[in-house]
């Protein structure tokens, strides 16, 4: 096991800073990239290596947006591959109303909601009994990294709402914009704002009550 | 405490090693597979199965009505035999039960099971 650093390879390859948004020039080349693996996907000669750029260009951000919200890994790969797997079989019918990007995220955040009400439903007690169970995995995980307020930050994202927690990950982490959120989401830009807003004053409310 | 003051940070967690050069792999071999069905595919599928066989049986019974007329004339036949009731207590039976209110209704067929030959030969004279 080693500690996940780069997590943010963006369009070209490159390797982003933790949080740092991908610069204009390079969302444009990463554009292109969309579209020249939606041609060559649909196409059976080029299929498999559309595919394979697809992941590769991905997998990442996927499998890291669906671990903030699962916290376990086994959960999170399981789920990923999920995403791609359902992106295999409708990727030909993708149409470019939306971006591959915010179709990807809506994929896997829609796998992410689904499963957290899977799991709540099998357990009698709704709600506690999930965010207890995550909160112990973050804290059997944390230990590797020995960030504490980064792990009491985590944990006052765990007392929120899945929706809420969602919104709060799309905006904090990756720093999409509202239009963008709405688009994975589906959700008003204003009712996201809202979200986002109440999000931040529960955490920092959590964060005052247990501050180090 | 303020969020602004916790400096921003992916949260890091634990990866197994060479995971993500793996993924596409194990990604590719699930697509290969046949598609797994989910629950409530199977139940859909047990609620046609179970429509159908109701819709089997219902059609049976309907149309094998004649059969039925028949097994059931055939169970009373038996069931006077075995409790030796002749036609004609059935009859009279019948009558009692006020199914037929006016006596002219007898016919005189009818009548020869209560009425001896004697007594058919008196009236006649």
């Amino acid at each position: 096991m080693k500690p996940f650093l780069d997590w943010g390879r963006i369009g070209t390859g490159q390797t982003t800073t933790h949080g740092t948004k991908p610069q204009p020039a390079q969302n444009m080349l990463a554009e292109i990239d969309d579209r020249e693996i939606l041609e060559k996907f649909k196409q059976d000669s080029s299929k498999n290596w559309a595919f394979a750029q697809l992941m590769n260009k991905y997998q990442k951000r996927i499998y890291m947006h669906i671990r903030k919200m699962v916290i376990d890994h086994d959960d999170a790969d399981d789920l990923t591959q999920e995403v791609f797997v359902k992106v295999w079989h409708h990727l030909e019918s993708f149409r470019n109303h939306s971006s591959l990007f915010t179709w990807l995220y809506r994929i896997a955040s829609n796998e992410c909601l689904n499963f957290l009400n899977r799991k709540r439903r099998r357990f009698l007690v709704p709600i506690c009994d999930v965010q207890k169970e995550l909160t112990s995995k973050l804290e059997n995980q944390w230990t590797f990294s020995g960030d504490e307020i980064q792990l009491k930050l985590q944990k006052a994202l765990l007392t929120l709402p899945d929706k809420q927690r969602l919104v709060f990950n799309l905006r904090y982490y990756e720093e999409l914009s509202y239009e963008e959120i709405s688009a994975i989401t589906g959700t008003s830009v204003g009712a996201l704002k809202a979200s986002y807003h109440h999000a931040v004053k529960k955490v920092e409310e959590y964060l005052t009550k247990n501050e180090l | 405490m303020k969020l602004e003051d916790i400096p921003k940070k992916q949260p890091v967690f634990d990866i197994p090693e060479d995971y993500f050069e793996n993924l596409p792999h194990k990604v590719m071999r699930r697509i290969k597979q046949p598609r797994r069905r989910s629950l409530s595919m199977w139940l859909a599928y047990a609620a046609c199965l179970a429509l159908l066989l109701m819709g089997i049986g219902i059609g049976y019974d309907h149309f094998d009505v004649e059969n039925d007329k028949l097994g059931s004339w055939q169970t009373i036949e038996e069931v006077l035999l075995e409790n030796d009731i002749s036609e004609a207590e059935l009859l009279e039976l019948h009558y009692m039960s006020e199914t037929i209110q006016d006596p002219s209704e007898i016919v005189f067929e009818e009548l020869l099971y209560e009425v001896s030959e004697e007594e058919i030969m008196e009236l006649a004279y």
